[in-house]
């Protein structure tokens, strides 16, 4: 059984000495599908590296991120063969290296004497347990009985800390974290990835939060440089920075100080702001200071009133910038957060207060104003669940059925049925006006075609809700 | 000028013999090779509308133009014993390259300087006052150029008897001989010996292909007098020697090719490449420069080629393709990979006969890419002869054998024979089977008809050899690695049934933990599933921290495993307990598999008769569930059953 430890800054202080070696797991992910599949990076894990490296003095730190992308940037997948057993079944993919990439890589270090004292394994979800155990297992088998006493498995991140009570019983692990390593501002140790791999990551992702958040993009930009040359690149490289916030533009993010400072990237940082922008809090500033920063893309997070109605005021920010912004392509200022198309909105779906009227009526209003609508599902969270363990457990036997990839309110509180948001999927697609990856995005805004389209629309949706084709 | 006596289909004929484009045009590479030149640069136009060659050669003075380019078989080459005055053996001799690219393009222009003089005869005709020398040799050279660089060297009366005549005969002024003795004036005939000075001269001249291809079979001879178009002059400026030729409105399928873009997908051939890439490579392969061979240490029979190619003194070729700047071509081969065992390079070295060649032939372990260079390279005078091949044994081979071949290239130099010099060989691509030197070689190279022998024989022999050993590791690795995977399996399955079933898993804590012995497997032989002794007629040594899971010596005939290594772990990881997996060899009575809790070990009995109908990584499977589901069930056979069928269908992913 693993141990529950609530305070891991302590445990690793006291159980490490300087000479440990530290094996650091970013796990692979068994589940239904995986939509944002690229940006998984273990922010948590790296910044980890470098306050051990800081706190504990340790200089023996290794990493193995399941999904690190391949050179042309794609991550491995295939299917759980056990899980695909016909229809009804709850097929799983695997996505990240297959176990027996990782078999080879520890096998390998093990051989040549490289025996971990303390191996963690991170959790991105609560709800993504099922790779992990099997990690367990993999490990515990490849360390083999003389080893493994002298090593300590650690489980880190979300699941145990959300799920403690579960990652408890995991017999293979010895201790499970219930908190984290506060570690304030501490930089991610991207050197990481290029010590294991000989490259950089494809994104560097940023806790904006951080008060060193600006050193940090520097840190990332000189990095990059400095590898290249390595192999005789000489011009200065352009990165991708995700900011991995829940809310890129809250009160605590320093996105005002990083503004001040984007003279200093030159123009080399793209970001991606795929956590989404809380409504409530960005402002017209803020939105110019992210198309200062080099903002390509933002994806708006859903803002609703109590009542689940859409909070359309919210919006005004971005509808004004928007506005704004197609003026001033107009007059040839070039300072653009992005066309109308690399605006994505969310539409909150899954929870157990979901109402499709009020779903669809949401999706309609925020296609007025923005191209591209994405419903992202909820699962269970203690935000928004304050469901005791026992209650979860009959709800839900194990954490993974919690994953939002099941709708797991369903017959927990939700009046929607499974096929009430296969439905709204689909739904999705209309709305994006998607057919076969084709927008129908020569529609200009004139009025006629924009009437055009809404009548499109209204009228897809009456055929679904009428049970016609 | 006219082109003496030939029929132009002819000329069609021996053009189409050189095909591609690139095995024509290396014809050029060769005609500034004969001229020994150092550099060699080509110039493909950006538009595709023109490609040059420049050398840095002799040159060509007027009179041996008009022999070697508008005489067909005119050529001088086979004087100073094939060799050219730098001393290279000359590649061509026939004086036909030059028409190799009639087919190819509208037109050839050429300019040439030379340092040389010109040093030649003529007879002409006598019972004259006094010759003209200069007039005698236009229209080659015309007479205002070429009088004040005349000097007449010799004049000898022909006739029955032949006389030479002194100074007391003739007078020579400004390339005018006037003849004074008797004997002199009488002379039917005189030949006169001249240099014509060359050194500040240029020859222009330009060939209409397309006027030359076009005439109809046994056209007018008159008309094909116009067919090449020569000019000598005086350049303002002094120009270093060599020539230049320009081809000039270059055919469609020319240019296509040329342009032809990379194929898509995987092209691990030449043949898939761009024309460009396409066009390097058979420039590289075609015409006589070094080997792309490394600095440092080499196997002894590739660096006595190197040594063979540096005496030889060939020249650098460069390209210039297009706007790009010049790349210097460089001719690919296959090479030993690092790690490569050292009998993978087998020596060729044939003296017999007057034959002698010297060269290496690479067994590689797996095949060679791209597949140009699978077979053997065989140059003579330096220039390949055609593509590599196995000289038609991969016509007569099969199976295993054939399939060799793919991992088998070679080059081979002629230092000695194989000229041919009696025979027509214009694309210098095929050899007559009665040729003796031919012969020879096919033997030292590939055995006798019937019997596959000689270098490529012994190359296959170390291929098929090795590969059977490397099948059978492989074949025990691969073992061992199911092995493996089904104890992984095993391990979670069981933990997976426990996960969900916390009766089950409450009642596997309770066996793990109860002092379950085992009986008569515990005292069974014991099953060596691991490779011990010998394998494959190699010696097995047992050692750690190879960089691989094995490795082969296959000078001392060993074979090296790591048996660290976790594919020859047989622990087995069960809800935080290990076990040892032992095979016995059990009684048919014998249950197939046995707990010892205490011992903290799984017996498998390996002789149980149910394996037979299975393969072992099945039995092995099904051993060991069924054991623990029978632990499991409480001595009931439906749980038993359902506990077992569910740790079956599990599978690690």
């Amino acid at each position: 059984m693993a141990t529950l430890t609530p305070a891991p800054a302590a445990y690793l202080k006291s159980a490490l000495s300087a000479k440990a070696k530290v094996l650091l797991i970013n796990p692979p992910v068994q589940e239904k599908r995986y939509h944002w599949l690229r940006w998984n990076q273990p922010l948590e894990l790296l910044r980890l590296s470098t306050w051990l490296k800081d706190n504990v003095r340790l200089s023996d730190i290794r990493l193995f991120d399941f999904m690190f992308p391949d050179k042309n940037g794609a991550i491995p997948r295939h299917k759980v063969k056990e899980t695909w057993t016909g229809s009804g079944s709850e097929a799983l993919w695997h996505f990240g290296e297959p176990f027996e990439s990782f078999e080879r890589y520890l096998d390998e270090h093990l051989k040549r004497g490289w025996v971990p004292d303390l191996i963690l394994i991170t959790s991105l979800t609560s709800y993504w347990h099922a790779a992990i155990e099997k990690l367990l297992l993999r490990i515990c088998n490849l360390l083999g009985p003389s080893v493994r006493t002298g090593t300590t498995i650690a489980l880190y991140g979300a699941y145990p800390v959300i799920e403690a009570e579960h990652a408890e019983r995991q017999i293979a692990a010895d201790v499970a974290f219930t908190g984290y390593v506060d570690v304030g501002d501490c930089a991610p140790d991207f050197r990481l990835y290029f010590e294991q791999w000989g490259r950089g990551p494809l994104f560097f992702g940023l806790d904006i939060n951080s008060g060193d958040v600006a050193e940090h993009l520097a840190m990332c930009l000189a990095l990059k440089g400095g590898w290249l040359q390595r192999f005789g690149v000489v011009k200065p490289p352009t990165i991708t920075v995700a900011f991995l916030n829940d809310d890129v533009c809250g009160p605590k993010s320093r996105l005002a100080e990083l503004a001040k400072q984007a003279d200093r990237f030159e123009g080399r940082v793209r970001i991606d702001a795929i956590c989404g922008v809380n409504p409530r809090s960005a402002r017209s500033d803020e939105l110019g200071m992210l198309a200062r920063l080099g903002a390509k893309s933002i994806y708006i997070e859903c803002a609703t009133r109590p009542d689940g109605r859409l909070d359309e005021e919210a919006y005004t920010p971005f509808r004004e910038f928007l506005v704004s912004d197609r003026e001033r392509r107009r007059s040839g200022d070039d300072t653009e957060l992005a066309p109308r198309d690399s605006v994505t909105a969310f539409i909150n779906v899954g929870l157990p207060s979901d109402d499709i009227e009020t779903i669809v009526r949401n999706t309609l209003i925020l296609n007025q104003y923005f191209q591209a609508i994405i419903l992202k599902p909820f699962g269970y969270s203690p935000d928004i669940d304050s469901a005791p363990v026992r209650v979860r457990r009959e709800r839900w036997p194990q954490p993974a059925a919690s994953s939002p990839q099941w709708f797991p309110y369903v017959g927990h509180g939700s009046v929607l049925t499974l096929e009430d948001y296969d439905n709204l999927m689909r739904w999705q697609g209309i709305v994006n006006k998607r057919v076969k990856s084709f927008t129908f995005d020569f529609l200009a805004d004139a009025a006629v075609p924009k009437l055009v389209r809404e009548t499109l629309i209204e009228e897809s949706w009456k055929r679904k809700r009428e049970g016609r084709a | 000028m006219r082109l003496s006596g030939v029929d132009p289909s002819i000329i069609r004929e021996l053009s189409g013999i050189y095909k591609p484009f690139v095995k024509a045009f290396k014809e050029l590479i060769s005609n500034a090779y004969d001229a020994d030149a150092s550099t060699i640069t080509i110039a493909v136009a950006r538009d595709f509308s023109s490609i040059e060659v420049q050398d840095n050669g002799l040159g060509l003075t007027p009179v041996e133009f008009y022999r070697d380019f508008a005489r067909l078989g005119g050529s001088t080459a086979w004087l100073n014993e094939g060799r050219s005055p730098g001393g290279r053996p000359r590649i061509g001799y026939k004086g036909i390259g030059f028409l190799a690219v009639a087919r190819y393009c509208s037109r050839m222009e050429i300019e040439s300087t030379t340092k040389r003089a010109h040093e030649d005869r003529i007879v002409v005709r006598g019972r004259c006052q006094s010759i003209d020398l200069a007039e005698a040799l236009e229209p080659l050279v015309p007479a205002k150029v070429g009088r004040p660089r005349l000097r007449v060297k010799g004049v000898r009366v022909i006739g029955a008897k032949q006389i030479q005549l002194s100074g007391a005969d003739y007078a020579v002024s400004e390339g005018r001989i006037r003849l004074k003795s008797n004997r002199a004036l009488a002379a039917p005939r005189l030949e006169i010996r001249y240099a014509l000075a060359c050194a500040d001269l240029l020859l222009k001249a330009a060939i209409d292909f397309d006027y030359l291809l076009s005439l109809e079979r046994k056209a007018d001879l008159r008309l094909l007098e116009n067919f090449c178009e020569a000019a000598v002059a005086v350049p303002s400026k002094p120009r270093d020697g060599g020539t230049k030729i320009r081809l000039t409105g270059l055919k469609d399928f020319v240019i296509r090719d040329l342009a032809a873009a990379r194929h898509r997908g995987k092209g691990w051939n030449i043949g898939s490449q761009s024309g460009k890439e396409q066009f390097f490579w058979r420039l590289a392969r075609a015409v006589p420069i070094d080997d792309g061979l490394p600095d440092g240490p080499l196997p002894d029979a590739v660096s006595k080629l190197k040594a063979v190619e540096k005496r030889a003194k060939l020249p650098r070729v460069f390209v210039q393709w297009r706007d790009e700047s010049a790349i210097e071509v460089t001719r690919a081969v296959a090479l030993a990979k690092a790690g490569a065992p050292q009998d993978s390079i087998v020596s060729v070295a044939i003296q017999e006969g007057g034959l002698r060649a010297v060269g290496y032939l690479l067994a590689q372990d797996e095949v060679i890419y791209p597949a140009e260079l699978r077979g053997i390279t065989v140059r003579v005078r330096n220039v390949a002869i055609g593509d590599p091949s196995f000289l038609g044994l991969e016509r007569t081979l099969a199976g295993a054998r054939k399939a060799a071949l793919s991992q088998i290239s070679g080059e081979v130099i002629v230092l000695e024979g194989l000229d041919a010099a009696d025979a027509i060989n214009p694309g210098r691509e095929s050899f007559y089977e009665e040729n003796a030197h031919f012969r020879i070689l096919k033997r030292a190279l590939i055995g006798d008809e019937d019997v596959l022998g000689g270098a490529v024989g012994h190359a296959i022999r170390l291929i098929t050899d090795r590969g059977n050993i490397r099948g059978q590791v492989n074949d025990k690795l691969g073992s061992a690695r199911q092995r493996r995977k089904v104890l992984t399996d095993i391990s979670s399955a069981v933990n997976t049934t426990a996960q969900v079933d916390p009766a089950l898993e409450k009642r596997l804590t309770e066996f793990l933990e109860a002092p379950f012995v085992a009986n008569g497997l515990a005292n069974a032989k014991e099953v060596p599933l691991r490779p011990a002794g010998r394998l494959g007629g190699f010696e097995l040594e047992e050692t750690k921290g190879l960089a691989d899971e094995f490795s082969i010596d296959f000078a001392r005939r060993s074979v090296a495993i790591d048996f660290t290594r976790d594919i020859w772990n047989h622990s087995i990881y069960l809800r935080g307990k290990y076990y040892e997996v032992a095979f016995k060899q059990g009684q048919q009575t014998d249950p197939m598999c046995e707990f010892d809790n205490s011992a903290a070990r799984i017996y498998v009995n390996w002789a149980h008769p149910v394996k037979q109908y299975m393969d072992d990584y099945g039995f092995l499977r099904s051993a060991i569930v069924w054991r623990l589901a029978y632990h499991l069930a409480r001595e009931s056979a439906e749980e038993m059953i359902d506990v077992a069928l569910r740790m079956l269908a599990h599978r690690a992913e």
